[in-house]
């Protein structure tokens, strides 16, 4: 286990370590470049800065490798599961899979059926969010193949940080995370099925609208919005200031598949584009990441994950997922009913930290309606144990102070799958939580990875 | 084995003029191990572009926009197809149909239904075919045919509750009931010999075959019936979607004729 | 040549605009501040009038506040300086994170100014980052086009502003002539009818102010 204080050497007084990372400087200039994320509150669109701390996570070089073999073995796993979903259903029809965890839950999209994408790709970016236990082992958390954000602010970072103290980065050899936008646009070239390539955005009032547009900044694809984007004779163009169409042959898309087509998913959405579905399905433009992928990231397919890798691979998995029981299981239920107070209890329809509950944090009565929703809905949880996390220090107030982090990684796939050396690592700024979500307050370091 | 002769007529007349219309039809018969389609003209109007496509449940798909102003919009759809080519459709094997053993936010059962399940005792009647008749029977028994009780977004519940409904209502909930005892079934859209309205009715797989039931009528789906999609609900197959620009109301005429060519 | 979309177009011309809009209004501003100081109390009066918005300030102090810092008063500046931000931050791809940054430093400094117990000087940070921002459109954006854009907004929004305030028709003049020669390298849709009505009406001895400004706003866009 590598931390940063094998990089700068014993933690000295907290102010000369500030001054050494230089802290003010940093949040200065991501504040400058309006590195921020939308929230609302009250039914209030407001943008609140993503607070950085500047401590890094550091992942030394041997370390980062077994993590990339695990990671590149999973994604593998999990694309071979969505097009088998999609197609034969083989996983299925050799009950590995029960068939109720990818029929009931939302995120198996029948209208996805015997579609094949470009390149056979269906997730093209996934973030995998992981967390290191005391023990140094580390473990998957979370699988993310929908539209995982977060890049960006490790990227920015970086470049501010590098202009900001220098000195921090002589002879550390760490991996440069600023190649994000070359990776993200092999990805998106790679799958495209000819003209210009574009990032969907659903407009500024979306929490992630600073990576948006950063991300097409930095690619160089063209930031769009669903109105400037229509579907004629088969093929989807973009319409120029001066009336001209201009093929588009891939899009990044960063809406969800609900809202993406009103011809095809939800009737209401005002903010997709008709019909670009029904040309996805002819194999006229490239949609990354795919639709339905939501069927591979349920947090109840969780659980088989594991099961995907040595199904499809013939290979033991490389990276544990947390110890996880499957309440639908009689003997897991069982155990659940009998640890209850050692487990957190997760509802497989919620995400971004909510709809998680911890069994010994529940009073008599809240556990006893629990139990009684539990037996009646075996399916719709997971229990799992709770991780002994490694801390991470932060600094506050000119104080160094011990957090729960996670770690997003990222894994894009092209001609082959590629992991991003770095990650965005999110910590909880509250002391007693474990919920490191962006969307509740958290923040966030830069993640270096080293290269010997 | 029947040769029928069919007309599908659809007009949706609008109270002012509309642009920007984009367009999704399922609205033309396919080839099926029970029927052939022959000799078939297709015009939609006004003017449009338009593209053809087979979607996820099987069905032929137009899909197209006209920008230019229109005060209605429809389809014109007539041809020959021969029926009862067979008593039932091929299918895959049951791994395959998964999609369609479970409820849709449409077919998902409430109280009312589930009591209705309960009296059923199913679980004394062995195959699926078996079942499905005696749900079929049972409902025709509970529920009566009447219209203008229930509307396009009605679910198998509400439908249930109100105890009468349409041919839709009708499917919906039979799908509900084979749906709780894990039996794969779909939605059909459809016409039926005589002049009218569009039908619905439903269909069950059992060992690999797809059983037309027509539980509005009571009876197992022969060669009166031309089938044109069919999907996991109504949802799936509606034979007409589409979205425009303008502040309008708007009315839906639906003719549909079918009748036998009989030799000279 | 890239791609942009009439969307897009449409903000880079209002985002010349606003800019344009708050600087010249800041420094108007300090002016009419600086005879408020100790000869006319009601200069503001006259103020509201050449710009055509509602005098709703009570007294000098209330004209102070709110037209240079209420979000709630729609004609103040920092409501200008948001219209600016609101178009400049869905234009990060054309413009560029770094010459973004100043529409951002400004929105900061204007908060600043609004909390500081010497918003003049508060203020002048604000006209520092527009500056900035123009000096960063003109040095570091590459497309001609984009460029050509904002500063056709920019020339649009001085004219308006200038003949609003009915100053000398030389300086109007000159400005005009600096938007005829950029209006082409915008490549943005526009009335050559009206831009040679425009250069027409600022050739009279007499300007007809109300006719110039009502011309001008219909120069750019589908209006024609």
């Amino acid at each position: 286990m590598t931390s940063y204080t094998d990089i700068f050497g014993k933690k000295g007084r907290v102010e000369d370590m500030e001054l050494y990372l230089g802290a003010g400087d940093v949040n200065e200039q991501l504040a400058r470049y309006g590195v921020k994320f939308g929230i609302y509150k009250n039914n209030e669109f407001k943008e609140q800065l993503f607070p950085f701390d500047m401590i890094p996570r550091v992942i030394d070089n041997k370390e980062f490798g077994y993590l990339e073999k695990g990671l590149k073995q999973r994604v593998t796993a999990l694309n071979l599961f969505i097009e088998d979903i999609y197609g034969e259903k083989r996983i299925v029809k050799d009950g590995v899979v029960p068939e109720e965890f990818i029929y009931a839950g939302s995120g198996y999209l029948s209208q996805c059926e015997g579609i094949r994408p470009p390149k056979g790709i269906y997730s093209h970016i996934s973030g995998i969010d992981l967390v290191q236990g005391k023990n140094g082992e580390w473990y998957i958390l979370e699988d993310n193949l929908r539209i995982p954000s977060g890049a960006s602010y490790p990227m920015i970072a970086r470049e501010i940080s590098r202009r900001s103290s220098p000195d921090l980065f002589k002879g550390k050899h760490i991996e440069d995370n600023r190649n994000y936008a070359e990776l993200l646009r092999r990805t998106m070239d790679h799958v495209s099925v000819g003209g210009h390539t574009v990032i969907l955005t659903p407009g500024r009032y979306n929490a992630a609208y600073f990576e948006h547009s950063y991300l097409a900044e930095k690619t160089g694809a063209h930031l769009v919005s669903g109105s400037e984007l229509i579907v004629e004779n088969d093929h989807l163009y973009f319409i120029d200031y001066s009336g001209r169409k201009e093929k588009v042959g891939a899009v990044y898309r960063r809406i969800s598949d609900e809202y993406l087509d009103p011809m095809n998913f939800n009737r209401e959405s005002v903010i997709g584009i008709p019909h670009i579905f029904d040309i996805y399905r002819k194999g006229n433009v490239a949609l990354i990441n795919a639709p339905g992928n939501g069927v591979a990231d349920d947090k109840g397919i969780y659980y088989f994950v594991p099961k995907m890798i040595s199904y499809y691979l013939g290979e033991e998995p490389i990276l544990s997922n947390a110890p996880t029981y499957l309440p639908y299981y009689e003997e897991d239920m069982k155990y659940v009913l009998e640890h209850f107070d050692d487990l957190v209890l997760k509802d497989v329809a919620e995400a971004g930290g909510y709809g998680v509950v911890f069994g010994n944090k529940m009073t008599r009565e809240e556990k006893g309606k629990f139990i009684e929703m539990l037996k009646a809905e075996p399916r719709r949880f997971i229990a799992q144990e709770v991780i002994d996390f490694l801390d991470i220090d932060i600094i506050e107030k000119g104080q160094l102070l011990p957090r729960k982090a996670d770690l997003r990684a990222f894994v894009l796939m092209a001609d082959e799958p590629m992991v991003w050396k770095s990650g965005l690592t999110r910590f909880s700024r509250n002391p007693d939580s474990f919920i490191v979500n962006s969307s509740q307050g958290g923040g966030f370091k830069d993640t270096w990875v080293l290269s010997q | 084995m029947k040769t029928l002769k069919y007309g599908y007529h659809m007009k949706l007349s609008f109270s002012g003029a509309v642009n920007n219309h984009r367009f999704t039809l399922k609205c033309i018969p396919h080839d099926t191990d029970m029927q052939r389609i022959e000799k078939m003209a297709v015009s939609v109007y006004p003017d449009n572009i338009t593209s053809e496509n087979i979607d996820s449940y099987g069905n032929i798909t137009l899909f197209g926009y006209t920008n230019e102003y229109h005060n209605s919009f429809g389809f014109d759809i007539t041809g020959i197809a021969t029926t009862g080519l067979s008593d039932y459709e091929k299918s895959k094997e049951l791994h395959q149909v998964g999609m369609y053993r479970y409820q849709t936010s449409i077919t998902r059962p409430g109280s009312k239904i589930y009591s209705f399940y309960d009296a059923l005792g199913l679980h004394k009647i062995h195959s699926s075919t078996e079942k499905a008749l005696h749900i079929m029977k049972r409902l025709s028994d509970s529920f009566q045919y009447v219209q203008g009780c229930t509307g396009m977004e009605t679910t198998a519940e509400e439908a249930f509750s109100e105890g009468a409904g349409v041919c839709q209502d009708y499917a919906h909930i039979m799908l509900s009931l084979c749906r709780m005892e894990k039996i794969p079934c779909r939605y059909v859209t459809g016409m039926m010999m005589g002049e009218g309205s569009s039908h619905a009715w439903v269909e069950i797989w059992d060992d690999k075959k797809w059983i037309g039931f027509d539980p509005t009528n009571m009876k197992l789906v022969n060669d009166e019936y031309i089938k044109i999609s069919n999907g996991r609900d109504f949802s799936d197959c509606l034979v007409n979607q589409g979205i425009f620009t303008g502040n309008v109301t708007q009315l839906q005429e639906i003719k549909v004729i079918v009748e036998e060519v009989l030799d000279e | 040549m890239g791609i942009i979309s009439v969307e897009n177009t449409d903000r880079l011309y209002w985002l010349g605009r606003y800019t344009e809009r708050v600087y010249s209004t800041i420094r108007i501003f300090e002016a009419r501040f600086d005879s408020m100081i100790d000869v006319d109390d009601l200069e503001y009066k006259a103020f509201c009038e050449s710009q055509d918005i509602p005098n709703v300030y009570k007294s000098k102090e209330d004209f102070s506040k709110r037209y240079c810092f209420s979000l709630e008063d729609e004609n103040s500046i920092i409501s200008n300086l948001m219209r600016a931000y609101d178009n400049a931050i869905v234009l990060r791809e054309e413009i560029g994170s770094d010459t973004l940054s100043y529409i951002q430093l400004a929105v900061y400094a204007m908060n600043q100014a609004a909390i500081s117990k010497a918003p003049l000087i508060g203020l002048q940070k604000v006209t520092d980052n527009i500056a900035a921002f123009w000096g960063m459109a003109d040095d570091a954006i590459d497309e001609s086009s984009i460029r050509n854009m904002i500063r056709v907004g920019k020339l649009v929004e001085r004219i308006d502003l200038y003949a609003r305030l009915k100053e000398p028709s030389e300086r109007i003049r000159r400005e005009a002539r600096r938007l005829t020669n950029r209006i082409d390298k915008s490549t943005m849709r526009y009335s050559p009818k009206i831009l040679a009505h425009v250069n027409y009406l600022v050739q009279l001895d007499e300007l007809p102010y109300e006719t110039l400004i009502e011309s001008v706003e219909k120069l750019v866009g589908d209006n024609s």
